[in-house]
């Protein structure tokens, strides 16, 4: 499959999917694309409702591409089910296997999301608000994006753009002709040293990252630890290559039951996770103390797991 | 969106400030040719640019995929697979 019919085979099956009456839009990469950034994701990451799971299955069950069925990715993707997607769960599917494979990363839960995502859809596509909230990830190409989806919210006059810029040369552009809203300035303390011209905005934004990228290196190795005995049961259910999805899917639903914590995260708990990542975005960093004062509370960021 | 975050829309003089500063950081980000493509083309023409860049990654075996989302779980699957073996090959007689 070129390029452009890969992309053309992700719009399809969405706005079939739409049609169908499911919850969904597209996110992250794709998304990116569609906002005017470029970015060379071959994968389409797709929220969708919970409650639309089984709507979901049925169709990618029936879905083929170059004679291809649709079958869970590997041994590791946990089952397309609500009460694992509430956990911060996502799953993930492919069509054929290796470089060459079409695959779909279904969530849930918009992992980072302050608020509910399915009021933000609009077309396809999800919001860039979603989508910047999503990219708060421990990878360094995602920052970039993360700024230019705040500045794009800006222009479409949604000041919720003010949350995602991370550079401070574009803070500073902005604040010269626009004004950000109070509730915004005590959200978020680095737009506040920002307003105020402190000098102390570069350490500021910095240290925000660097919670957002321990945050989510934490979040993986709990992740990590909680999918491993799943993984291996799955495999010891050996499971054949391109097992139809009506088949596979009840088994991984039985591993998981037994395997698969539901929500390692709230396991954890989300106070000692945003502790932990205080610490290491801080002390681990060599940022002086006062950087503590500097980050936004985040908590809202995990209430997708309540 | 809560209706407090919603603003007017910029006018034609704020718009245009909007994109130099769009446009600035593009450039500082990803350099003068990206700002090109993704603020000059339209959503076909990127399309188009970005299965070049895929396509020519590719030609020189460099794994797009590999900082995916899920690149942490293909690590972990290795990972788990060759356990099992090694298991595996020492529960044999």
């Amino acid at each position: 499959m070129t390029d452009k019919e890969l992309h053309g085979f992700y719009l399809e099956l969405v706005a079939r999917l739409q049609a169908r009456g499911i919850l969904c839009a597209i996110t992250s990469g794709l998304a990116c694309v569609h906002f005017q950034l470029a970015e060379t994701t071959k994968d389409c990451d797709l929220l969708c409702h919970p409650q639309n799971f089984s709507l979901l299955l049925d169709e990618l069950a029936a879905q083929q591409v170059g004679g291809l069925p649709c079958a869970y990715r590997g041994n590791l993707s946990p089952p397309l089910d609500e009460r694992w997607h509430r956990g911060g769960w996502t799953s993930h599917f492919n069509w054929g296997r290796g470089p060459g494979a079409v695959t779909l990363d279904v969530f849930g839960r918009a992992l980072r999301g302050s608020g509910p995502w399915e009021g933000e859809v609009s077309g396809l596509y999800i919001s860039p608000h979603i989508v910047a909230q999503m990219k708060r990830t421990n990878r360094d190409k995602d920052w970039p994006f993360i700024t230019l989806l705040g500045t794009r919210l800006v222009k479409m006059g949604d000041q919720r753009g003010w949350l995602h810029i991370f550079s401070e040369d574009t803070l500073a552009e902005l604040l010269r002709d626009f004004s950000c809203p109070a509730e915004l300035l005590a959200r978020r303390p680095a737009l506040r040293l920002a307003v105020e011209r402190d000098q102390r905005v570069r350490a500021a934004l910095l240290a925000e990252r660097l919670l957002w990228e321990r945050l989510d290196a934490l979040r993986i190795s709990i992740y990590e630890r909680a999918l491993r005995p799943y993984l291996v049961a799955v495999r010891r259910a050996r499971m054949p290559d391109g097992m139809p999805l009506a088949e596979s899917h009840p088994i991984r639903l039985q591993c998981a039951e037994v395997h698969l914590a539901v929500s390692p995260l709230r396991d954890y708990g989300i106070e000692r996770l945003i502790e932990a990542a205080r610490h290491e975005a801080i002390h681990k960093s060599g940022l002086i103390a006062e950087a503590t004062l500097w980050l936004p509370d985040v908590r809202e960021n995990f209430a997708y797991l309540n | 969106m809560n209706p407090s975050m919603k603003m007017p829309p910029p006018t034609p003089a704020q718009l245009r400030r909007l994109q130099q500063i769009e446009r600035a950081f593009h450039v500082r980000a990803f350099g003068e040719e990206l700002a090109r493509v993704n603020l000059e083309l339209t959503e076909a023409e990127r399309w188009d640019y970005l299965s070049w860049m895929r396509t020519t990654a590719e030609h020189h075996g460099i794994d797009l995929r590999a900082q995916g989302v899920h690149a942490w779980m293909d690590r972990l699957e290795a990972e788990v697979e060759m356990e099992e073996l090694v298991k595996e090959t020492s529960s044999q007689p």
